[in-house]
C-alpha cells in the first residue's frame, strides 16, 4: 500500500541527486520556484506531483480524502503556479518535437491543463543540465581511472546498442523467414493486390452471368 | 484499505488491557482531576510537565531514534500524510507538535514563498532542535516557530488551510480540548490530519508489537539515547491512546465532518482525517 510513497521518495532522491551534480542547476530552477507540476502517467496508478524550490524538488503523490484509492486530484487550470499533464511514458520521446503535441492531444494520448510555461521550464531544467560525469569521477578515483572508466562505459554502450540492433534483426529474420509467423510488408501488399484481382474477376464474372441470364430470359 | 471499526479495548487485552480499560473508563471522564501518564495515574496538572521532561530528554536523539525504532518506516507514514493533505502553493499550514520538523520542512517547500508554515510544539527543546535542523536545511523564508499548547492555540479563528499533528496527540492531557482548538483555527474547508500510533488490527501483529514495544524498545532507547524510561513511557502511552474508532468519534464530537481513518502498517499507526465545513 505504500507503493506510491516509496516510488515518489526514490524519484525525489534521484532527481535531487542529479540536480546536485550540476552546480548551475539553481539557475534553471529559478523560474520554477514555488511552482507545481502534476504528471499522471497512464502506466502508474498514481500521479507524481513535483513541487519546485530553490534547492531542488519535492515529489509527492495525491491520495483522495475519502478512500484509500489514489486518484488524480481535480486539476486547477486557473492557477498560474500549477500545471497538470496526463500522458503515457511511450509518448514522452515524441514531445521533443513540439509539432506532435496537437496530434497527441487529438489522439487522447496527451492531456494538459494549467500554465504551459511550467512544463516548458521543467523540460528546460532536465534538458539544460550539464553534468560532466568524468570530472565528477576523477575527484574520487583519479583522472586516468575516470577517463578509462568513461571510455569503457562508452564502448559498453556502443556494444549494447550494436547487439540490440543485431538482436532485433535476428528476431525479425526468425519471425519472417525461418519461423514464418510474421509477414513482410511487401507480402501483405502482394496479398492485397491478388485479393483485389480476384474481386475484380468475380465482379466481371457476375456481370457476365447477369447478361447471360437476361439474354436467356428474353428467349421464348 | 479503511480500517475495521470494531476495535475495542477488550480485544486488545494482552496483559496491558486493564490499563487501557481504566483509561477509557476513567481518565477522559469530564471533571476528573486524574489522567494517565503511560500506565500511571497522575494529576492532570502534573502530566504536562512530565511529558515535557520526556521530550527534553529525548530531543537531541529524537530523529535518530525514530529511524532506529521504526526502521525508517516513519518516513513513509509521513509521506503518506503529505499525500493526503491536498496542500497547494500559497496555503497556510500548522504543523502541531511538529517536533523536529519533518513535516514542516516538506510543507514549507510545497506551499512555496507565498504560503506559510507554522511549526508549533509545546516543548521548547524539541522546537529548538527542529529550528536548528530546518535552518541548516536552508528552510527559513516561509516558516515560523511557535511554542504553543495544542489545547489553547494562540492563533486567530479560521486561519489555516491544513493542520497536521504527527505523533503528538497521545501526549496531550485533554485531547478533546486540543481537537476543538484545532477546529477553531482551521478555515472552513480546511482539513485536519492526525498521524498517531494506534491499535494493530491483527492479534498476531499485536502480540509481536507488544513484545517489541515493552521488551526491545526500552533497550534500544537505553542503547541509543541512554534513556530507557522515556521509551518505556512511549510504549505505554501508545497503549493508552484511544483506538481508531474512538479517536474518530472524538473528532466528530468537536465538529469535524467527513472523518475517516486509514490504518498504516497493520494499524500500528493510523492516519485520521477530518474536515471543517
Amino acid at each position: 500500500m505504500h507503493q506510491a510513497q516509496v516510488i515518489t521518495a526514490a524519484v525525489e532522491i534521484a532527481i535531487n541527486k542529479i540536480l546536485s551534480l550540476d552546480e548551475e542547476s539553481y539557475l534553471l530552477l529559478q523560474p520554477l520556484i514555488s511552482k507545481q507540476c502534476e504528471i499522471k502517467l497512464h502506466e502508474l496508478p498514481f500521479p507524481l506531483v513535483f513541487s519546485f524550490h530553490a534547492k531542488g524538488v519535492e515529489v509527492n503523490s495525491v491520495v483522495s480524502a475519502i478512500s484509500e484509492d489514489i486518484t488524480v486530484e481535480r486539476k486547477q487550470s486557473t492557477s498560474h503556479n500549477r500545471c497538470a499533464i496526463s500522458l503515457s511514458v511511450f509518448v514522452i520521446n515524441e514531445l521533443k518535437d513540439t509539432s506532435n503535441i496537437t496530434r497527441l492531444i487529438r489522439e487522447n494520448k496527451l492531456d494538459f491543463e494549467g500554465n504551459l510555461q511550467i512544463a516548458q521550464n521543467m523540460s528546460g531544467l532536465f534538458a539544460g543540465l550539464n553534468i560532466d560525469i568524468e570530472e565528477l569521477l576523477s575527484t574520487r578515483i583519479g583522472d586516468i581511472a575516470a577517463h578509462n572508466t568513461m571510455q569503457s562505459a562508452e564502448s559498453f554502450g556502443r556494444l549494447i546498442k550494436h547487439n540490440h540492433k543485431l538482436a532485433i534483426q535476428a528476431l525479425s529474420d526468425v519471425i519472417l523467414d525461418k519461423k514464418p509467423i510474421g509477414v513482410r510488408p511487401i507480402m501483405v501488399e502482394n496479398y492485397i493486390q491478388k485479393v483485389s484481382e480476384v474481386r475484380d474477376t468475380a465482379a466481371r464474372l457476375e456481370a457476365r452471368l447477369t447478361i447471360l441470364e437476361n439474354k436467356a430470359g428474353r428467349k421464348p | 484499505m479503511q480500517s475495521t471499526k470494531e476495535t475495542s479495548a477488550e480485544k486488545q487485552d494482552d496483559g496491558h488491557g486493564d490499563n487501557l480499560l481504566n483509561h477509557l473508563n476513567s481518565s477522559e471522564e469530564a471533571g476528573s482531576t486524574r489522567t494517565h501518564f503511560g500506565f500511571k495515574q497522575v494529576d492532570k496538572a502534573q502530566k504536562e510537565s512530565m511529558v515535557a521532561d520526556v521530550f527534553h530528554s529525548v530531543a537531541a536523539k529524537y530523529d535518530l531514534m525514530n529511524d532506529v525504532m521504526s526502521l525508517g518506516i516513519h518516513r513513509i507514514w509521513k509521506r503518506y500524510t503529505i499525500d493526503c493533505s491536498g496542500i497547494r502553493a500559497g496555503q497556510k499550514v500548522l504543523d502541531l507538535a511538529g517536533g523536529t520538523g519533518d513535516l514542516a520542512a516538506k510543507f514549507s517547500r510545497i506551499v512555496g514563498e507565498n504560503g506559510q508554515v507554522t511549526l508549533a510544539d509545546i516543548n521548547h527543546s524539541m522546537l529548538m532542535v527542529g529550528k536548528e535542523k530546518l535552518t541548516n536545511m536552508g528552510i527559513m523564508a516561509n516558516l515560523n516557530y511557535v511554542q504553543a499548547n495544542a489545547e489553547a492555540l494562540p492563533f486567530p479563528n479560521n486561519h489555516f488551510d491544513l493542520v497536521t499533528m504527527a505523533f503528538g496527540l497521545r501526549n496531550v492531557t485533554e485531547k478533546s480540548n486540543a481537537l476543538a482548538s484545532i477546529f477553531r483555527v482551521l478555515k472552513p474547508g480546511g482539513r485536519l490530519l492526525v498521524l498517531e500510533f494506534s491499535k494493530p488490527t491483527s492479534d498476531v501483529l499485536s502480540k509481536v508489537y507488544d513484545t517489541y514495544s515493552f521488551h526491545l524498545l526500552p533497550k534500544i532507547g537505553q542503547l541509543v539515547a541512554n534513556d530507557a524510561e522515556s521509551y518505556q513511557y512511549l510504549a505505554e502511552s501508545i497503549r493508552m491512546h484511544p483506538d481508531q474508532a474512538t479517536l474518530e468519534g472524538m473528532m466528530k464530537d468537536v465538529g469535524f465532518e467527513q472523518t475517516s481513518y486509514t490504518n498504516l502498517t497493520g494499524g500500528i499507526v493510523a492516519l485520521h482525517r477530518g474536515f471543517k465545513f
